[in-house]
């Protein structure tokens, strides 16, 4: 199987290659793709149960579900690696054809969420969430379902282009 | 361009709706919940989707069957699509003969004024969500086949 490259050269790829290379851009489409459609979810059906009447939702939500434990087993820190993976292995196996680029700017956009989230939306989490507003005034949990609803808005924004970005790579015909 | 345009779209449509409802089946089992907290979150779902979802769904199966035409000389991808497009029927009828009656039950439910049986259909309600749940990653996964084969 032969592959044009960026600058016109043709690279060998064998069989197996392009296998293995359909089945992770396949995975990397089905995992963003699902993180796109749970993410509208949580946005329109899960967000307002706790963020319209803070801080007396929060603290019903949070107290009053097992939301902090079963939102992991779709939001969790390893289907965040389970998504990202296969996004990043499909860049690299793809850095000498034409999708390249829509594949960086996906793959940045990857990066940009998990970072904005590590270090950003997770410190918001253990207070919010994790401690159910703990014993911060109703200013302090107003402000931080504010800047979470916001923060998580900017986040989907940034998939959503990385996601656009990903689709268009994977519908360039590359052999 | 415009045959591109609509086979992007009906990736995004079919990946959202499995999306969501992949959320929910992995992210947001009732099971564990108090009555009061089920039927906030069940009842706000309800308002949320009950409309949305079912025009999401007939969009997605309209722009997998157009896809399907276009890709008509492409024996292999026309019976991926048209499978694709099968499977998002199914969880349409799951929707709308299983689901959304329970639905219409539920959302006139109270804290003061539920069932005692309410466990019961809350259980039917999550296996139905469960069945429209693998049908439609299977319709993604039709779907996004179907761009690796083009």
């Amino acid at each position: 199987m032969f592959i044009e490259t960026e600058n016109n050269e043709i690279a060998l790829m064998t069989k197996g290659q392009k296998i293995v290379r359909n089945v992770i851009s396949w995975w990397a489409v089905i995992g963003f793709g699902l993180w796109v459609g749970g993410t509208l979810f949580s946005m329109l059906v899960i967000v307002p149960l706790w963020s319209s009447s803070p801080p007396e939702s929060v603290r019903s939500f949070f107290l009053g579900t097992n939301f902090n434990n079963t939102v992991l087993n779709f939001f969790g820190p390893q289907w965040m690696v389970v998504r990202a993976a296969p996004l990043f292995i499909y860049t690299a196996l793809s850095w000498r054809n034409k999708k390249k680029w829509w594949l960086i700017i996906s793959s940045m956009s990857m990066i940009i969420i998990i970072i904005f989230t590590l270090v950003y939306i997770y410190p918001i989490n253990e207070a919010l969430m994790t401690q159910a507003g703990g014993t911060y005034s109703r200013d302090e949990v107003c402000i931080m379902v504010y800047d979470w609803v916001f923060a998580d808005r900017v986040r989907f924004f940034i998939g959503t282009i990385g996601y656009l970005c990903l689709l268009r790579a994977f519908q360039i015909n590359e052999d | 361009m415009i045959s591109q345009l609509v086979r992007i779209c009906t990736v995004i449509l079919t990946g959202m709706i499995a999306g969501t409802l992949w959320c929910i089946w992995f992210g947001f089992n009732p099971k564990t919940l108090s009555l009061t907290s089920y039927l906030e979150q069940q009842q706000n779902l309800i308002k949320s989707f009950n409309v949305l979802m079912p025009a999401l769904g007939l969009v997605a199966i309209i722009f997998t069957l157009i896809t399907a035409f276009i890709n008509k000389e492409r024996k292999s991808v026309l019976f991926s699509l048209l499978v694709a497009a099968i499977c998002l029927i199914c969880s349409g009828l799951v929707t709308r003969f299983g689901n959304q009656p329970i639905n219409a039950v539920v959302i006139t439910w109270t804290p003061e004024h539920f069932p005692e049986n309410w466990t019961d259909v809350r259980d039917k309600w999550w296996l139905l969500h469960i069945i429209r749940s693998v049908t439609s990653f299977v319709a993604f996964l039709l779907v996004v086949q179907s761009e690796i084969r083009k």
